[in-house]
């Protein structure tokens, strides 16, 4: 798995490739642990192939933490794959979350 | 050799002896050395000697011809004057035996060097053949003629014949006008000269021998002393050290005696030793540790599996329905589980859940969950409110952000109504004409967010059909290229196997998942239910 992060202003963008499952998940929860300043938090997964019920847990820390601070939240390009695991899980009608488009 | 074999064990490393091979190397070098010497002084010497004797034969053989100056050779040959020969004679015996020589001789050699003339000679020889005027037909060597004929001064030759063993060396003999009238050779026995240099020789031999030898065992005594003991003693050390370890002993220290590239060997050794001792130590704590671990996870697994109902058809005697559950658990303790009792005479309940993550943690959590379901299930409640319940407990100190996705099913023996409400889980698939999907309200799992409302469905359930509830560990069994085992191919076998029993059902699917996944290690447990409903069963 690979993880990225841009920050533009105070929108932080983490790009998500590969595998996210209980070995890598810990690292995108470090890696959402390090951005502190921005005011929008963006997870960018068009190149996710596969999530965990572990990458689902990270996925909701984050939310919490940037709903805590008051802030937004959103998941973008998901791709269908792993769009049916977040609508199998309800988590896309409770977290924003877009399919990527066709 | 130096080395006493004390012990069987050490013998083999202890034929590599240091000191052999060191002995051997002194024994060579020392040889090699003498040798080298004696070899050196000999050619040295020899060609000394050589000199030394050329020189000394010239002096007596200038002396030699000098008799003549003032005579005419040819007059002596014949017995005209027989004064001045005796004269000339005397003189030349002087010589012969004051300067030790073996002979002293003058001739006259004919133009062609075939042959030549006696004219007089002097040392212990045959007087009858050899005398005054006597011609005599031996070939006179090319570089006597050349003394004679006057291209050179002097020659030296070195001859084996008749006459023994010889060096010699000849002049020309000049008359009163300066020129060359016969040649004058003294000649000194070779066999002596050179018995004289070997024994000097053999002398001087011995002598550095005897040094080297002296040398030797000098070198030999010390380097025992100072390197080959030390070694050995250092390698016995070391052999104790491995004994001791495997008899369980604990290492002593080894005195350190010299503060050499041994000594420093010998420290290093010490402190190699004790690391050594303490990691072993510490990796058989670490072992019993993990083993230690490893047995407490066991117990976890058993408690979590004991906590499972049995999967096998507990209510034979019930006619209205047929049940078979299983969990594979992967490696580790996981988060799946599943459970199913009656909440009253006519209503069975089964429950199927998957907690995020794997170990204790989830093992934990997996426990808290499947109480608490069962708990508000026996209560009677709505199902509905059963999801919401445990979910806001759940959310309730929930420090590790952990959560469970579940699928709530009660079926109305007499009716065949199947009362059913998911959190975040599959929905089972149900078997109708063929095997399809449940329609479900996904709902999301539980323990992430409180107050969140969950709905009930139901379905009705005919003779014969059945309920196929199961985990991600099914569809998401990975093979070595981590390809995914998926719906499509659990629907199909389950179309498959649609008119089995329970329990086959279950099997086919879960012989069907080991096959697709051979040697890639199983990642989640793998949890099924299979319900069949039927007022026929006996």
């Amino acid at each position: 798995m690979t993880i990225t992060t841009k920050t533009e202003g105070t929108t932080a963008t983490i790009y998500v490739e590969g595998w996210l499952d209980t070995q890598s998940s810990p690292d995108l929860g470090k890696e959402v642990e390090g951005i502190s300043e921005a005011r929008a938090l963006v997870l960018d997964f068009e190149k996710l192939e596969y999530i965990s019920s572990s990458g689902l847990r990270e996925v909701v820390a984050a939310y919490k933490k940037m709903k805590a601070r008051g802030g937004t939240f959103s998941v973008v390009n998901v791709g269908s794959e792993v769009m049916d695991v977040f609508r199998l899980t309800g988590f896309d009608k409770k977290l924003e979350i877009c399919p990527a488009e066709r | 050799m130096e080395i006493n074999d004390r012990e069987g064990s050490g013998s083999r490393l202890r034929d590599a002896s240091m000191g052999r091979k060191l002995t051997v190397v002194f024994i060579s070098c020392v040889v090699g050395f003498g040798i080298l010497v004696c070899l050196a002084g000999y050619w040295r010497n020899y060609h000394k000697e050589q000199k030394e004797n050329q020189t000394y034969l010239l002096r007596c053989a200038r002396l030699a011809s000098e008799i003549f100056l003032q005579s005419d050779v040819e007059e002596l040959v014949s017995d005209n004057s027989r004064r001045l020969y005796l004269q000339c004679k005397k003189e030349m015996d002087h010589i012969q035996t004051d300067m030790e020589l073996k002979y002293v001789y003058t001739y006259i050699p004919e133009e062609d060097g075939k042959s030549y003339t006696l004219v007089m000679v002097s040392g212990k020889i045959q007087e009858d053949r050899w005398k005054q005027g006597q011609v005599m037909d031996e070939t006179v060597p090319p570089e006597v003629m050349d003394v004679y004929e006057g291209r050179k001064e002097s020659c030296f030759r070195i001859s084996r014949n008749r006459y023994g063993y010889m060096a010699s060396m000849f002049c020309p003999v000049y008359d009163s006008d300066g020129d060359i009238q016969a040649v004058t050779g003294a000649a000194l026995e070779r066999g002596a000269i050179v018995s004289g240099f070997f024994r000097e020789i053999a002398w001087v031999s011995v002598l550095i021998l005897a040094g080297c030898l002296v040398f030797f065992f000098l070198l030999r005594y010390f380097s025992f002393q100072y390197v080959i003991r030390p070694v050995t003693e250092l390698s016995e050390h070391m052999e104790h050290f491995v004994k001791d370890r495997e008899e369980g002993r604990s290492f002593n220290q080894i005195e350190i005696r010299s503060r050499d590239e041994i000594g420093q060997m010998t420290a290093v050794f010490n402190r190699m030793a004790g690391d050594l001792e303490y990691y072993v130590k510490k990796t058989a704590d670490m072992a019993a540790a993990a083993e230690k671990e490893r047995t407490e996870m066991e117990a976890a697994r058993r408690i979590q599996k004991a906590s499972l109902p049995e999967g096998n058809d507990p209510w034979k005697e019930d006619a209205r329905f047929r049940l078979y559950a299983g969990m594979q658990p992967a490696r580790q303790v996981g988060g799946d589980f599943y459970d199913y009792f009656r909440v009253s005479e006519d209503s069975l309940a089964t429950v199927i859940g998957d907690v995020s993550g794997k170990g204790i943690t989830a093992a934990l959590f997996m426990m808290r969950a499947m109480t608490l379901i069962r708990g508000c299930m026996l209560e009677g409640k709505e199902l509905s409110q059963v999801l919401e319940q445990v979910n806001n407990e759940l959310c309730d100190r929930n420090t590790e952000g952990m959560f469970v996705t579940v699928f709530v099913g009660i079926l109305n023996l007499e009716t065949g109504r199947y009362r059913y409400a998911g959190a975040g889980h599959q929905p089972p698939y149900v078997c109708r004409e063929e095997f399809e999907a449940l329609q479900l309200d996904p709902g999301l799992p539980l323990g992430l967010f409180e107050e969140e409302e969950y709905a009930c469905a139901e379905a009705d359930l005919r003779q014969g059909e059945s309920i196929f509830l199961y985990t991600d560990g099914v569809t998401e069994a990975m093979n070595e290229e981590k390809e995914l085992w998926g719906e499509a191919r659990m629907k199909e076998l389950l179309n498959l196997h649609k008119d089995s029993d329970c329990e086959e059902i279950a099997r086919a699917i879960s012989s069907a998942v080991a096959q697709f996944a051979k040697e890639a290690k199983q990642s989640d447990d793998i949890t099924m239910l299979v319900l069949k409903y039927s007022k026929e069963f006996i």
